[in-house]
C-alpha cells in the first residue's frame, strides 16, 4: 500500500480511537477533545478524541457572543503554516473516504477550465456558512449555530450522524428532516465522488480553503527545483485537482506529481 | 514571513487559552451537538 494511503489511515484512527464509542453508542467526553485536529473530524463522531476545527471555530464564536475564537483560530492558522494542505493530502478522513469512492471502476469527470472556477465556491461556503451564518444567527436569536456543520458538512453525516442514529436510541428516536437533508447532501458527495476527484475538498471545504492560503509559504510541503524544471507542464497534466502549478491553492501536496516528473524537480518536504 | 506567522499563531493560541469562557465553549461543545449531525 502506497505510503501516503498509510498516513492517511493511521491518522484516521489516531483522529478516532475511541472504537467502543461506535459500539455504545457515545461520544468521548474527555480530554484531549478540547484539541483541534489538523483535518476535517466532526466531533460528535463516536471515535473521535478530539475537536473538528471548523465545528469548534464555530461554537466558540457561538457560545462567546461573537469573540474572536483565538485559540481555535491560532490552532488551524498553526497548523497552515506548519503543513498547508499537505493536512488535506495526507491527514484528513475524509479526503480518504473520497479517494477510496474514486477508485470503484466507473467513467470518470476530468478537471476543467469549468472545475477551477468552480474551486472559488469553497470560499464563499467559508464565509457565509462558517462566519456570516452563525453571527447572524447569534445576532438574531442570542444563540448562534454551526451553520456549516447544521447545513452542510458530509463528514459529521458519515462520521456522526449516522453511527449515532444506529447506535444511540436517543438520537435515532429524534431524527427528523435535517438528518434527511444532510443525508442527502452526503449522498450525492459520495456519488460525486465517484466520477470525480475530491469533490468535497475541491469546491466545498472551507478548511481546505483556508488552509490553500498558506501552501505557497508553508513550512513543509511539495516543492519544485527551479533548476531541474523544464516547465513541460507534466505535473500538471498528472495532477487531479485544479492546480495552474505545483504547490498553489488548490495544491493537497500527495507528492503524485513528483512520481511523474522525468526531471526529478518535484519533491515533499522542508522547503 | 512563516515565522512572523508562525508567531502570531502561538500568541493567539496563548491568549485564547488565558480566554476562561472559549475554554469553557469547547469543553460543553463536547457533549453531542444535535445541529451537527443533522438530528431533530
Amino acid at each position: 500500500m502506497a505510503k501516503r494511503k498509510i498516513v492517511q489511515l493511521i491518522t484516521t484512527l489516531l483522529y478516532n480511537g475511541n472504537l467502543s464509542g461506535f459500539v455504545k453508542g457515545e461520544i468521548w467526553q474527555n480530554q484531549p477533545k478540547s484539541v483541534c485536529v489538523p483535518g476535517l473530524n466532526c466531533y460528535s463522531c463516536p471515535g473521535a478524541l478530539g475537536a473538528c476545527p471548523i465545528g469548534s471555530f464555530q461554537a466558540t464564536m457561538a457560545g462567546t457572543a461573537l469573540k474572536i475564537p483565538f485559540y481555535v483560530l491560532g490552532l488551524i492558522t498553526l497548523f497552515g503554516i506548519l503543513l498547508g494542505r499537505l493536512i488535506c493530502g495526507w491527514m484528513c478522513p475524509f479526503g480518504l473516504v473520497q479517494e477510496l469512492l474514486y477508485k470503484i471502476p466507473t467513467p470518470k469527470i476530468s478537471k476543467s477550465d469549468f472545475t477551477r472556477k468552480l474551486t472559488s465556491l469553497k470560499y464563499v461556503i467559508g464565509i457565509v456558512f462558517v462566519i456570516l451564518l452563525p453571527i447572524y444567527y447569534c445576532l438574531a436569536n442570542g444563540v448562534g449555530s454551526p451553520a456549516f456543520c447544521k447545513f452542510i458538512c458530509p463528514a459529521g453525516t458519515l462520521e456522526a450522524g449516522i453511527p449515532l442514529a444506529i447506535g444511540n436510541e436517543y438520537v435515532r428516536n429524534t431524527i427528523g428532516l435535517m438528518f434527511g437533508w444532510k443525508a442527502l447532501v452526503l449522498a450525492v458527495v459520495v456519488i460525486t465522488s465517484i466520477v470525480m476527484y475530491r469533490p468535497f475538498c475541491r469546491f466545498i471545504c472551507p478548511l481546505g480553503a483556508f488552509y490553500g492560503f498558506f501552501n505557497k509559504i508553508s513550512f513543509f510541503g511539495v516543492k519544485v527545483d527551479a533548476l531541474k524544471c523544464t516547465d513541460c507542464k507534466q505535473c500538471i497534466r498528472t495532477c487531479k485537482m485544479d492546480v495552474k502549478c505545483v504547490g498553489d491553492k488548490e495544491c493537497i501536496n500527495c507528492g503524485e506529481c513528483a512520481k511523474t516528473c522525468k526531471f526529478g524537480a518535484i519533491s515533499i518536504g522542508k522547503k | 514571513m512563516k515565522y512572523v506567522i508562525l508567531g502570531i499563531a502561538g500568541l493567539a493560541i496563548a491568549y485564547g487559552l488565558m480566554d476562561e469562557q472559549q475554554l469553557e465553549v469547547l469543553n460543553k461543545a463536547i457533549m453531542i451537538c444535535l445541529e451537527c449531525i443533522g438530528i431533530g
